[in-house]
């Protein structure tokens, strides 16, 4: 891969990126220091002489594991806060760094019942439109995998959105 | 896709993107980190020589024929001021513009150039051996090649053809410009330089022009999206 194939990459899936972190970070700026932290890293990757045969994939997994070592530097932080506050308060906390966007506060409260591992293959199903497939190649796990989780989450989301319109 | 009710749900979350300026100063950061951090360079000749085309394949044997050929390899890392130098420019490019079949490739030739020359100028500054006469030549070499590289894009344009393709590489070149320009500034600053500011303009003349192109197709791509 050279440095055009490469920009042109990062004009094709920068935004895409952006927006699978911001849906599990909720938080714009650092959903944009991640894309960057990504798209640096792959260079890194690049420039060190391996191969990469799907960037598409190369640069979600990048993604998913920078999410994953920043909710692991954070987690020792407010862990004993987050154990005193009710959700509401915890989603209240997350909204003041969001978009104004009612729909996407929406979206974000939804999600925000998931726990983390049913979270992360909604998001890259219905938001960033990858295939079970290609999910399994972002996470490296079968496809089966994929489908178990995807399925469980579902079920969860359904009860959640029933439970949310029905109460309203 | 998404018929389901909770693929209906999840559709207003491709609101959510960045916005131009965001993703213009991460693409210039982005942008400096890969020129900081370059792969290790082939030469042009050498990427030539990767493609599949048998025109490519049978320029590449002819190449290497003869005395003629080694040079011509050699002369691909010179700097201005080398011997081989003028066998770079008079030939090997020659030889490349030749083999660029369509307007596109034509384009991406010069761009390639244009940010090469830069280089060139960058690195002869590191090593101290930048002068007037040098500098004289480098500047005009540069302006041929954004010239040509401005002329294309022209081109393309009024062709109307493959407009995203053309977005995104102008884009990437303007970005690129700024990239260079700003890498040479710095050397500017280095005691004994011979950068002069005139060059430094050029550079920026030559990137507000392609800025202005671009500015165009954004404006025009948007209006286009807008009828859609």
């Amino acid at each position: 891969m050279n440095e055009k194939e490469f920009l042109d990459a990062y004009q094709q899936y920068a935004d895409a990126i952006y927006r699978h972190c911001y849906f599990r970070v909720y938080d714009e700026d650092l959903a944009k220091d991640l894309t960057q932290e990504t798209f640096i890293k792959t260079w890194k990757y690049i420039i060190e002489g391996k191969e990469i045969k799907n960037l598409k994939a190369f640069l979600y997994r990048v993604a998913v594991n920078l999410i994953i070592d920043h909710s692991r530097k954070k987690v020792t932080l407010a862990m004993d806060d987050l154990k005193e506050k009710e959700a509401s308060m915890r989603l209240h906390s997350i909204e003041s760094t969001m978009s104004d966007n009612f729909e996407i506060k929406e979206i974000v409260g939804m999600l925000d019942s998931l726990d983390e591992k049913y979270r992360q293959v909604i998001v890259m199903r219905y938001i960033d439109e990858l295939s079970p497939p290609e999910i399994a190649d972002v996470l490296k796990i079968s496809t089966n995998a994929v489908s178990v989780k995807l399925n469980y989450a579902l079920k969860k989301l359904r009860e959640v959105i029933k439970l949310k319109y029905h109460e309203s | 896709m998404n018929l389901d009710p909770v693929g209906k749900f999840f559709r207003n979350s491709n609101k959510v993107m960045l916005d131009q300026k965001k993703k213009d100063d991460m693409h210039q950061e982005v942008l400096r980190f890969m020129k900081n951090n370059p792969i290790k360079e082939r030469g042009i000749l050498m990427r030539w020589f990767s493609l599949k085309a048998p025109v490519v394949a049978l320029a590449g044997m002819l190449l290497f024929l003869g005395l003629g050929g080694i040079a011509s390899v050699q002369a691909d890392s010179s700097l201005p001021g080398d011997f081989l130098y003028p066998i770079k420019i008079g030939f090997n490019e020659k030889i490349q513009e030749v083999l660029a079949f369509s307007d596109q490739a034509k384009l991406k030739l010069n761009i390639d150039l244009t940010e090469i020359r830069l280089k060139e100028a960058a690195e002869l500054v590191v090593k101290n051996k930048m002068d007037d006469k040098l500098e004289a030549k480098v500047r005009n070499n540069f302006k041929i090649r954004a010239d040509k590289a401005s002329k294309y894009i022209d081109k393309i344009n009024k062709k109307a053809m493959k407009i995203d393709e053309l977005k995104t590489t102008t884009t990437n070149f303007e970005a690129s410009l700024r990239a260079q320009s700003s890498i040479i500034n710095d050397l500017k600053k280095r005691p004994n330089n011979k950068v002069t500011n005139e060059f430094i303009s050029d550079i920026k003349d030559v990137t507000s022009k392609i800025s202005e192109r671009n500015k165009d197709k954004k404006d025009s791509f948007k209006l286009d999206n807008m009828l859609k």
